[in-house]
């Protein structure tokens, strides 16, 4: 695409400049405007088909966040229901923990399994505290991603607007190389003191001085 | 982070986001197994002797597949949220490069239309029909020069909200990376620990048992069920100038309580007695300057026979065999026990604190 971009920049450039040197019948001026029209078709290409695969790669990118959101969404709940779900846990350990001491009335040989029951609930304590900040963080986190989904949208609406205008620039772009095709003409016919008949309408065809 | 070359740059995208995988139901059902299974199971530890052993082993087998379920849960929890943060850190979204800088050619076309119109304006008068051809030629490229630049001026407007669309875009993907690693992180850790109390519950069986086999045989003291936390309780043998009871027991760091040294998030320290034998474990987490990487969770045993000193030292060794002592001092207040512990210097642990405890 840079390429073409610049060899299309080069000669249209250069155009105006070729031109003023050559007389008004020259051929070398039609030639030298056919070959910038041609370099600018195959420059509108080109931008057009990168403009294509970036609105593709956006709109897999769309698709992607669109997953990440639907990943995020239900997480408020699965937290929820972790918390529950760990409180049920924490009251069966702190059970075993009040039955245990009752039973071993103090006798050491049990103090290796309290030990191990009170690590046990310490362990479910810290796992509380992560949910808590689990919860803590995920309404924020769903923020980010739910806007981060509407620019990508909002992102992949306006290529779609870039590829439209761009298509119309381009044939503009040749609409304005025929125009100035059929102006060397008309400069030639003039220099030569040669009125055209008007032309007739010829659909995609480029305005041709019929002389007479 | 990654940058990427191409607008509105993807990376491959998305074996990541599969929901399928481990379900709450799945670990519920084991956890009611498990905890219907047994449920006078401690109760009747203190009697049982060794005719618990295979009731804990089925507890044991019961716990480990709760433990395995609950486990794998929290795994999947984890990493799919991991991978979306993956997701978000590699994904950055960038505007389109300048394809075309529509105001360069803007230019072009203001240029070439003033040019264009004054030629045909110069031929206004000319009544030659040939020169009349030539000016209607400079009037029709005038006008695709201005329809030119009027598709040039739309393109250029998509551009801007494509750029702006791109910005914001990226915005948002910062403000979810601000919460993100946090959300992850937690869940992450949500599933270690969890790890770590499979580990436990591994542990507690057949430590259960074997606390049972040895009860058989030895009789409960004469007073049983009351706590040693106060003055009031039975006082242990008088082998250290203080009573036994102001060292012996379960301690815990109350949040607002001194330290010296790291801060405390929680402390928990046991220390039992036998035969003039200290045995105990100290279990800590402390808080770590921000940005440091170091493990702030400090395991170890400590053992030793009391003195006769009002302060007790004893030998530790922590969970990854750095070795150190502990000092366990009474406080003022007989519910109160400081304890200053050092061990050997390692990379990113905690080796040393003082903390006021108070009597669980």
């Amino acid at each position: 695409m840079k390429q073409r971009t610049a060899q299309w920049d080069t000669l249209a450039r250069n155009l105006d400049a070729s031109i003023l040197r050559l007389l008004p019948c020259d051929p070398k001026a039609a030639a030298a405007i056919t070959e910038v029209s041609k370099a600018s078709d195959a420059r509108v290409a080109a931008v057009a088909a990168y403009l294509e695969a970036a609105g593709r790669q956006a709109a897999l990118q769309a698709a992607a966040a669109q997953r990440v959101l639907a990943s995020v969404e239900p997480l408020g709940g699965d937290l929820a229901a972790e918390k529950s779900a760990l409180a049920q846990e924490q009251l069966g350990v702190a059970g075993q923990i009040a039955i245990l001491t009752d039973s071993a009335q103090h006798r050491p040989s049990f103090n290796a399994a309290q030990d191990t029951l009170r690590q046990i609930a310490a362990l479910e304590q810290q796992r509380s505290e992560a949910v808590d900040s689990a919860i803590g963080h995920d309404d924020a986190a769903g923020q980010g991603v739910r806007g981060l989904l509407a620019q990508l949208e909002a992102a992949e609406a306006a290529l779609k607007d870039i590829q439209a205008a761009f298509a119309a620039e381009g044939s503009r772009w040749s609409a304005y190389y025929a125009a100035r095709l059929t102006r060397a003409q008309a400069e030639c016919a003039a220099a030569r003191g040669v009125v055209a008949t008007p032309a007739r309408p010829q659909p995609q065809a480029q305005p041709q001085g019929k002389q007479k | 982070m990654r940058r990427r070359g191409a607008a509105f740059a993807m990376t491959g995208v998305l074996c990541l986001f599969a929901q399928s995988g481990p379900s709450r139901d799945d670990y519920r059902a084991a956890y009611k197994s498990w905890r219907e299974a047994d449920p006078g199971l401690e109760r009747d530890a203190g009697t049982a002797g060794e005719a618990l052993a295979p009731r804990t082993a089925r507890a044991a087998d019961a716990a480990a597949a709760f433990g395995a379920a609950r486990g794998a849960f929290l795994r999947d929890l984890s990493e799919r949220q991991a991978d979306n943060l993956q997701w978000l850190v590699e994904n950055e979204v960038q505007p389109l490069p300048d394809l075309s800088p529509a105001p360069d050619l803007i230019r072009f076309t203001d240029r070439e239309i003033a040019a264009v119109g004054t030629s045909a304006s110069t031929f206004a008068n000319v009544p030659d029909r040939a020169i009349q051809q030539l000016r209607q030629a400079y009037q029709r490229e005038q006008a695709a020069l201005a329809a030119l630049r009027a598709a040039i001026t739309d393109r250029q407007k998509a551009e801007e909200r494509a750029t702006q669309a791109a910005l914001a875009a990226e915005q948002a993907r910062g403000k979810a990376l601000e919460q993100y690693p946090f959300l992850a992180s937690a869940l992450t850790q949500s599933a270690g620990l969890m790890n770590q109390e499979a580990a436990a519950w591994a542990a507690y069986y057949p430590a259960l048992a074997e606390a049972s086999r040895l009860a058989s045989s030895t009789p409960a003291p004469p007073v049983s069920g009351v706590p040693v936390s106060s003055d009031a309780a039975p006082r242990a043998p008088s082998i250290a100038l203080l009573p036994l009871s102001r060292y012996v027991g379960v301690w815990g760091f109350q949040a607002g309580s001194k330290f010296f040294g790291p801060e405390p998030e929680f402390v928990d320290v046991a220390v039992h007695e036998e035969n003039g034998h200290a045995t105990g474990t100290l279990y800590a987490r402390f808080k770590l300057p921000p940005g440091s990487t170091g493990d702030g969770v400090l395991r170890f045993s400590f053992s030793g026979d009391f003195t006769a000193t009002r302060n007790q030292s004893f030998a530790l060794e922590t969970s990854d065999g750095a070795m150190g002592t502990i000092d366990l001092i009474p406080g003022g207040p007989f519910n109160v026990l400081e304890v200053n512990f050092n061990t050997e210097v390692k990379a990113g642990k905690i080796h040393q604190g003082d903390v006021l405890l108070v009597k669980q």
